[in-house]
């Protein structure tokens, strides 16, 4: 199972931190006091906005009005003339006819008399396509003419042309201001639509006029109003088409316009006409100042924020360069630049930091100092202590290994003296084995020996098993008052462990008070563990040599029985060879082979044949000789006496060999043989029967003369001499 | 001396990060502004006499904001009257692919509608009648891919008829010259017969195809005591109005101290007393919002034919030396009079 190791949240910075404290801050402060400014900045743009947009629409009303006004302005003038009244038919043309020409928008003129018939009508058509000029006035407008009000008929449209006209009429009086006429007009509302078109809404806005149906009547685009398009799906057009407002009032709304876009419009009702101009200024336009005075505002609060900011960032600097410059400098010391010194500087707060902390560095720096030199005496300690071991190893003679021992320990530690005591064999007294310098020679030549138990350090040490120190003269001058050894200081009694016995102790001296620390202890006791483990070691090898020795002596004695018992019992051993034959003799006992018989060493003859006679050993013992003689009686060389003996230690091994194996031939006849007499004992369970065939079997197996088996416990009358009793057996 | 600057850092890779929002901004502003387009309009003046129609058609279209070399080029092709070359002139505009074509009189707009068909060309018409010549479905639903301005049609014919009739009512024999099977001469014929019937005026009706015919004709009449002709009234229609024919024309009407009427020509010193017609410089500024709209993406054949208004003028310095009065009513209504 693997463990995820979560990786410590990296936090920001001090700076960053309290910058953005500050700013933040502020910007909450800034917010809090802007929204509500906002809000109420919003609803007046807003009104503002409303009030501009009924101004414009008023405007455009007026224009539209005036176009209208200005029609009946000029057919009331021409009415107003009595003249056209009295006048000829022919007269009333000419006049009728400047009017056509001097507007454009009347495309047809009439005069009536009061009671409707026309008298003259003029045209700018032919008068074949002029048209029933009364029929398109409507109903009830010579009544209100006559009444001496103004008409406008309804909006219909020229089928030729499909442009809206309308009929005007006014009425005509005389001089006294009696009604004797009616001038009627036909007016082409397409000179209406360049002066629709021609309102200026804002930058991109634009005005329209509907009739009391929605019916488009004038507009910027003509085309739509030659479709005589309907618009009250327009918001604001259906409100004047369902409940118009009085005349010269307006009414403002956002909805989407007649051109597709989200507007902000205001409708116009004229009155008379029940028409109504509607102004549309796109949303994005009409709100573009208000919405740029609140992003000036907003730009203001950012200016603010970003002075704000910058006052911040120069203000956490302020507070957190100390304490960063501070953190930069512990890190450096981390990183083992111990010698470096926080800079007292910034806050009074910071300072005292600065300067606990620098209090802090100093005494890590001299604690690590110190870490390190006790480490490497350490070092030097446990270096020393392979070093004892490693010399100790190969050495296992102790009156040489102690020696070495202590002048080795002497000098790396650079002491003063270096002792080693071994227990006697009473365990009653610490013997010095071996000693450092003259000191150590003296002490060592009169036997110098410390009791176990007693006052000295040794003597402690032994017993408890324990390491005993003494750094200062003054303190404890009882123990320093060896005369071999006055300079004597600090002391250390170390104990020399092998298992669970303490077999010694070892003693290092300094010429210097207090020299021994604690840590020194475990280095020593390491030093003179490894010393005790070498002079057991050592013993135990004396021990294993003492044994083998003892070993190998009690087997040559064996064996030498073995061989005496052989030739004893087989004194004709021995063979002599010419090169003719082989023959086995035992009378041949030359003077040369009876001196290498009894001294075991190799003896050259004399004479004409020289001979040389060789001893055979086995197990240092000499059961024999080889005595050789050359056939050319020359002088036997060394190289062939050492070939000769090295063959009569070969068959040295050989007959030990063969005595070996007859031996252990003779030990399994004798283990065969008892088995079978076992087994015979055993084939029956009677026992008489089993004592019978016991006495017979072992007799026989054993090659006896005789055998007696008897049981039980012989009575006085039953007990006989013993030759008396066999010979019962042998008349039995 | 400061040691430390993380911080430091951090603060000035905000301030780095909004200034590039801000070039970044300003660039991608820069870059939404698309390449305006250049509009390529092929207009072809086919008739001399409202020649004026183009400048007036340009007028409009600058007054829209359509500048030209700027985002609108032209290729005005003029010629007269030539059917033939309408129609050559008609090929390159859609070899061309302009964006639209202007195009004036009734007989090249008709042309111009025939040689668009399955292209996407649109077509404006201008000094075009469209009644009875099929140009267009309907005034407020033209159809296809064509819209423009109507010629007020066979009414102005009567009205030319009316004025004459003020001006020499005295008048009953009215030689009426036009372009043979010219597609709009029988409408208007249509339309004069019977008021001229109603005044018990003859109308007499002389179809031609050059003024070498005219010439013939009337010098066939000059030869004779009585010419058969008390005024000379031009229809709307492209033979008479050619400075060749009118000066035929002009010609013997001065000659024979006779009214010539219905258009406002002159030529070799002869000129024609008054004219009904449409102002060549306004009737061409209507057609810029057709235009400007067909630019803005309507499709032409639904914007509405918009219609001109009659132009009156009266040269009075002509009556005169015809020792002709002209009524105080004619002169009222006119437009235009020349001393």
């Amino acid at each position: 199972m693997s463990m995820q190791t979560k990786k410590p949240k990296t936090s920001r910075s001090l700076a960053a931190t309290l910058a953005s404290a500050f700013l933040g801050l502020t910007l909450v402060a800034l917010f809090i006091a802007y929204i509500p400014q906002l809000f109420f900045f919003i609803r007046t743009g807003n009104q503002a906005i409303a009030g501009e947009q009924q101004l414009i629409a008023k405007e455009a009303a007026n224009t539209v009005v005036s176009f209208i006004e200005a029609k009946f302005g000029v057919l009331e003038t021409a009415a107003r003339l009595g003249y056209l009244i009295s006048t000829s038919r022919e007269n009333q043309k000419e006049i009728l006819a400047s009017l056509l020409g001097s507007q454009p928008a009347f495309r047809q003129l009439a005069f009536l008399d009061a009671q409707g018939w026309e008298l003259v009508r003029i045209s700018r058509l032919s008068k074949s396509t002029s048209g029933d000029l009364i029929g398109r006035a409507g109903s009830g407008w010579l009544e209100q003419v006559a009444r001496g009000e103004r008409y406008i008929g309804p909006i219909y449209v020229d089928e030729a042309t499909s442009e809206p006209l309308l009929v005007m009429a006014v009425p005509a009086r005389d001089v006294f201001g009696d009604f004797r006429g009616v001038l009627l007009a036909e007016v082409n509302l397409k000179f209406m639509w360049d002066l629709v078109g021609a309102l200026k809404v804002g930058e991109t806005g634009l005005a329209y006029v509907v009739d009391r149906q929605g019916n488009l009547i004038a507009f910027g685009d003509v085309s739509r109003v030659l479709q005589s398009e309907n618009v009250s799906r327009l918001d604001l057009v259906a409100k004047f088409v369902a409940d118009p407002v009085p005349a010269g009032e307006a009414v403002t709304g956002g909805f989407q316009g007649i051109n597709g876009f989200r507007v902000i419009g205001t409708y116009v009702s004229l009155g008379v006409p029940d028409w109504a101009v509607v102004t549309e200024l796109p949303v994005q336009e009409g709100t573009a100042s208000l919405i740029r005075s609140i992003l000036a505002s907003l730009g203001v609060m950012v200016i603010v924020a970003v002075v704000v900011a910058r006052v911040a960032v120069y203000i956490a600097r302020r507070l957190a360069v100390p304490l960063l410059n501070l953190t930069t400098t512990a890190g450096r010391i981390a990183g083992g630049e111990l010698n470096l010194q926080a800079a007292l500087q910034g806050p009074s707060e910071v300072v005292d930091l600065a300067r606990a902390f620098n209090t802090m560095t100093a005494q890590l720096r001299e604690t690590l100092t110190g870490l390190e030199q006790r480490v490497a005496e350490r070092t030097q300690g446990l270096l020393t202590a392979a070093e004892v071991s490693s010399a100790t190893a190969a050495v296992l003679d102790l009156d040489k290994l102690l020696p070495q021992i202590v002048e080795l320990v002497r000098e790396r530690f650079q002491l003063y003296y270096v002792g080693l005591f071994l227990t006697d064999e009473a365990g009653e007294y610490a013997v010095l084995r071996a000693g450092t310098g003259e000191a150590g020679r003296a002490m060592l030549a009169r036997q110098h020996r410390l009791r176990i138990g007693g006052d000295s350090m040794i003597g402690r040490c032994v017993l408890t098993g324990q390491a005993d120190i003494q750094l200062d003269v003054g303190e404890a001058a009882v123990h320093f008052s060896n005369p071999d050894l006055p300079d004597t200081r600090s002391e250390l009694a170390l104990p020399l462990r092998a298992g669970d016995q303490i077999i010694g102790a070892m003693t290092v001296q300094s010429e210097h008070e207090a020299f021994f620390s604690q840590a020194d202890v475990s280095v020593m006791q390491t030093v003179a563990d490894q010393v005790a483990n070498a002079v057991r070691n050592a013993r135990l090898f004396q021990q294993l040599q003492a044994s083998l020795e003892a070993e190998r002596r009690a087997y040559g004695e064996l064996a030498s029985d073995a061989w005496r018992s052989l030739l004893q019992y087989r004194s004709e051993l021995g063979f002599v060879s010419d090169g003719q034959k082989t023959v086995q003799r035992a009378d041949v006992w030359r003077p040369e082979m009876e001196t290498a018989l009894h001294t075991a060493q190799v003896v050259p003859g004399q004479g004409d044949a020289p001979t040389v006679a060789i001893p055979i050993k086995v197990r240092d013992q000499v059961i024999g000789v080889v005595d050789g003689c050359k056939p050319d009686g020359s002088e036997w060389t060394q190289e062939e006496i050492d070939m000769l003996s090295a063959l009569t230690e070969q068959l040295n091994v050989a007959l030990e060999s063969a005595r070996l194996y007859q031996d252990t031939q003779r030990r399994a006849t004798r283990e065969r043989m008892i088995g079978e007499v076992t087994g015979r004992i055993r084939e029956t369970l009677n026992v008489e029967a089993v004592l019978k065939t016991a006495v017979d079997e072992i007799r026989q197996a054993l090659q006896l003369e005789r055998l007696v088996v008897r049981l039980g416990t012989p009575d006085e009358d039953t007990v006989q001499p013993a030759e008396k009793g066999y010979q019962d057996v042998e008349q039995d | 001396m400061r040691e430390y600057r993380h911080s430091d850092h951090r603060i000035k890779g905000v301030w780095r990060a909004l200034a590039s929002l801000v070039v970044l901004g300003f660039l991608l502003s820069g870059c939404g502004t698309p390449e305006p387009k250049v509009y390529r309009v092929g207009v072809l003046s086919g008739l001399d006499f409202v020649a004026a129609i183009t400048d007036g058609f340009k007028e409009g279209m600058t007054g829209l904001g359509y500048v030209e070399g700027e985002n609108i080029v032209y290729d005005v092709q003029q010629t007269n009257f030539d059917i033939a070359a309408y129609r050559s002139i008609l090929d390159k505009f859609i070899a061309d692919k302009v964006d639209l074509i202007f195009v004036f009189p009734t007989e090249a707009s008709i042309e111009a509608k025939n040689v668009t068909q399955g292209t996407d060309i649109p077509v404006v018409f201008n000094f075009a009648l469209i009644e009875g010549v099929g140009l267009v479905d309907s005034v407020r639903e033209p159809g296809g891919n064509i819209t423009g301005v109507r010629y007020p049609g066979p009414d102005i014919a009567v009205k030319r008829f009316e004025i004459l009739h003020e001006i020499v009512p005295d008048a009953k024999r009215i030689w009426i010259p036009y372009q043979r099977d010219y597609p709009i001469v029988d409408s208007q014929l249509e339309a004069l017969r019977p008021v001229a019937e109603a005044a018990n005026i003859t109308l007499i009706e002389f179809p031609a195809e050059s003024a070498a015919e005219l010439e013939a004709e009337l010098q066939a009449r000059a030869k004779q005591d009585d010419p058969g002709i008390d005024a000379i009234l031009f229809l709307a229609e492209p033979l008479a109005v050619t400075p060749e024919s009118f000066a035929v024309i002009g010609r013997f009407a001065d000659e024979h101290k006779l009214l010539v009427g219905g258009a406002l020509m002159s030529a070799e010193g002869h000129e024609s007393v008054f004219g009904v017609n449409v102002n060549p410089l306004d009737t061409g500024k209507l057609a810029a919002p057709l235009a400007d709209k067909i630019f803005r993406g309507t499709p032409a054949g639904t914007i509405p034919v918009v219609s001109a208004e009659n132009f009156v003028q009266i040269n009075y310095r002509a009556a005169q030396a015809l020792g002709l009065t002209v009524p105080e009513s004619v002169l009222a209504q006119a437009d235009e009079v020349i001393r």
